[in-house]
């Protein structure tokens, strides 16, 4: 039997229609241009009214003619009013599912369905709908049934509050916060008045000037504005974090989090694509570690979850690891980069850090009574450079590749954080071995492989041995079946590239060995 | 090991179209910059050298180094002029192959070949039409029996 979803899903569809509000909006402007009075506005009045009606008949309809139906073999959808669309999701093909219950639908009872399956496009999911809260629990445990085993013990993991507070610290970033007061500020003037908007100015300044400590105050305004951004991202991340738990069934992966906003997913386990073990230097230096998986569907949207495991010491996340999802185990480095490429490595945040004092030289001495304020803006670009070339030399010295069978182990680093990606097989889209003409001297190459998923989604591991790299990924011209044609036979690409092939040497990988 | 290679007159097509631009270029910019003899010469210098580069070295270097072929259920694919690229896609996450034929590449009987992986794609330009078509069919046959 289909069902209407709910109530509330009305609010949505007039926000859809509510460029209809163009129509009373331009009467009016036309009206005060052709000097008309409000009482020749209120004659037309009728028909604003008319349009408001229209607009909210229109979603009415739109609400009315939107009905689902969850059945063993899937979810169908059926909606439009003139033109009808039924939409059937195969259970099989479902991915992830997830129920999303934000404070202002729990009033109302009102929870967020949202299904993703490999079709569709990688920044929404392919459905999402309110539901009535008994409806949509219903759906999610019968999925939960299906993919269920009697005989399968399911294990579940409570992180420790430290781990969540540390979690939520590695995942805040001060730029999302930053530009939550700038919009802030800059909103309030227009929407509390100018007055209001200067008092809080004024009283930023006046603290900032307080607290200066002898810092030029612009510098202190700069700083204390990048903490309070931090701060707040730190406090939405451990509000989005809170009772998190985690639960694995034979093939499903249940994850459950938040207090003011509940969100609850359900992954099936055979399509995690990769597990990604991440690091920032802080956590480096303390030994933490967090796994985040990745999965259609899971952590796609905004303040969606994408953690598995919040942070963890190496031994215990291995437990939890190995405890919830043996089938993706970690292998140690089997190739990795040469000491002479610890260049390529710093190179990128080398040269920043070197021009930026410079520059900031130049400009004191071209401006003397600036020469405090560049000097301190100096010292704070330098962080995040200093930041960078430390991240890079650890990733020198932690980076490479491993495998075990078919599952590679890939680290790497990515802007500010060291990547350990568990990636089976059979979830690489493509990889390509870069060489540029300097690495071509060296027989070195970058290695980039693409996991699948329905973004675009990039692992680089910079400077690896050719040879080997091709090895490992079981690449290299031996065996070779020629596909068509038949043509005269090419020099390898190892020799081609090789100034020097005759002291390419023969390598064994240790998994072969035996 | 035998691998695959573009034919030579896959070349000879990118010289053509070198050529044909090259020709656009400058018969535009005699149009717009005849009055200004400085300009007018040093564009053309600088299209002329830029036509012999790809002339004499990026189209050549280009089919020589393009190579591909099959190995253990992937399709590897090295290609590149200045940076040298294998690319290998597993032929089990191949979604679908497209083949594309321009008007110029119908005389010569060229098509080129589009290989769509899960969130990547692959491209082989200029292969023989009859290369390309067992290419496609190779991909399709396979998928059906995965």
């Amino acid at each position: 039997m289909e069902h209407r979803t709910h109530p509330i899903t009305l609010l949505q569809m007039v926000w859809r229609f509510l460029f209809l509000l163009i129509f009373p909006v331009a009467r009016g402007f036309l009206t005060a241009l052709s000097g008309g009075t409000v009482s020749i506005w209120l004659d037309g009045a009728w028909k604003d009214i008319l349009i408001i009606a229209v607009i909210f008949l229109l979603a009415f309809l739109q609400w009315w003619c939107l009905r689902y139906h969850w059945e063993p073999a899937g979810l169908s959808i059926r909606k439009g009013v003139l033109f009808c669309r039924r939409m059937f999701i195969p259970t099989s093909k479902i991915i992830t599912m997830s129920l999303t219950r934000p404070f202002y639908l729990k009033p109302v009872g009102g929870v967020q369905l949202r299904v993703d399956t490999w079709a569709g496009t990688g920044n929404n999911m392919d459905i999402s709908l309110i539901l009535p809260k008994k409806a949509a629990s219903a759906i999610f445990s019968k999925r939960e049934n299906t993919l269920a085993d009697p005989d399968f013990t399911p294990r579940e993991y409570h992180p420790k509050g430290l781990y969540i507070t540390c979690l939520s610290a590695i995942l805040s970033s001060s730029f999302a916060g930053v530009l939550f007061f700038a919009t802030f500020i800059s909103q309030t003037g227009s929407l509390l008045g100018q007055e209001f908007a200067d008092r809080i100015t004024g009283t930023f300044e006046r603290l900032t000037r307080a607290i200066a400590w002898g810092i030029p105050p612009a510098t202190v305004a700069v700083a204390y504005l990048i903490i309070f951004g931090w701060l707040y991202s730190f406090i939405r991340n451990l509000i989005r974090h809170k009772n998190f738990v985690v639960r694995r069934h034979k093939q499903e992966l249940l994850i459950d989090s938040g207090i003011i906003t509940n969100r609850s997913y359900s992954i099936r386990l055979d399509e995690i694509n990769y597990i990604d073990i991440r690091q920032s230097l802080v956590t480096k230096l303390l030994g933490l570690y967090s796994v985040f998986v990745n999965a259609v569907g899971y952590g796609k949207e905004k303040d969606d979850i994408s953690a598995m495991i919040p942070a963890n010491s190496w031994d215990r996340l291995q437990r939890h690891l190995h405890f919830l999802l043996p089938e993706f185990t970690t292998s140690p480095r089997q190739v990795k980069p040469n000491g002479g490429a610890i260049f390529r490595f710093i190179l990128d945040p080398l040269v920043p850090t070197l021009l930026i004092p410079a520059a900031g030289a130049v400009i004191a001495m071209l401006f003397p009574s600036w020469a405090d304020f560049t000097y301190s803006i100096v010292c704070m670009a330098m962080i995040p450079c200093l930041w960078f070339l430390a991240v890079r030399l650890l990733d020198f010295f932690s980076s490479g590749i491993g495998r075990q069978g078919n599952i590679f182990t890939l680290r790497y680093s990515s802007g500010n954080q060291l990547h350990t990606v568990v990636l089976p097989q059979e979830r690489i889209s493509q990889i390509v071995l870069r060489q540029s003409p300097i690495q071509a001297f060296d027989r070195r190459c970058d290695v980039f492989v693409y996991s699948m998923s329905e973004k675009r989604t990039r692992h680089h591991i910079r400077n690896l041995d050719v040879v080997q790299a091709m090895e490992i990924f079981g690449c290299n011209e031996t065996g070779a079946i020629p596909f068509i044609g038949n043509q005269k036979p090419l020099i390898s690409m190892t020799e081609y590239l090789h100034p020097f092939p005759h002291y390419l040497r023969s390598w064994k990988p240790f998994w072969k060995k035996g | 090991m035998k691998k695959n290679t573009l034919p030579r007159r896959a070349l000879f097509l990118w010289q053509i179209r070198a050529c044909v631009v090259t020709f656009l270029a400058a018969f535009l910019l005699t149009l717009l910059l005849s009055d200004f003899p400085f300009w007018h010469r040093l564009s053309l210098i600088l299209i002329g050298v830029l036509f012999l580069f790809f002339f004499c070295v990026y189209y050549p270097l280009k089919r020589i180094k393009f190579t591909f072929f099959l190995h253990d259920g992937n399709l590897i694919l090295d290609c590149g002029v200045f940076y040298n690229r294998r690319r290998v896609v597993p032929l089990d996450n191949i979604q679908y192959v497209t083949t594309l034929r321009t008007p110029d590449m119908l005389p010569f009987g060229l098509a080129s070949v589009m290989v769509h992986s899960v969130g990547t794609s692959l491209y082989l330009p200029c292969l023989f039409f009859a290369d390309a078509q067992n290419l496609q069919e190779y991909c399709a046959r396979r998928k059906k029996r995965g």
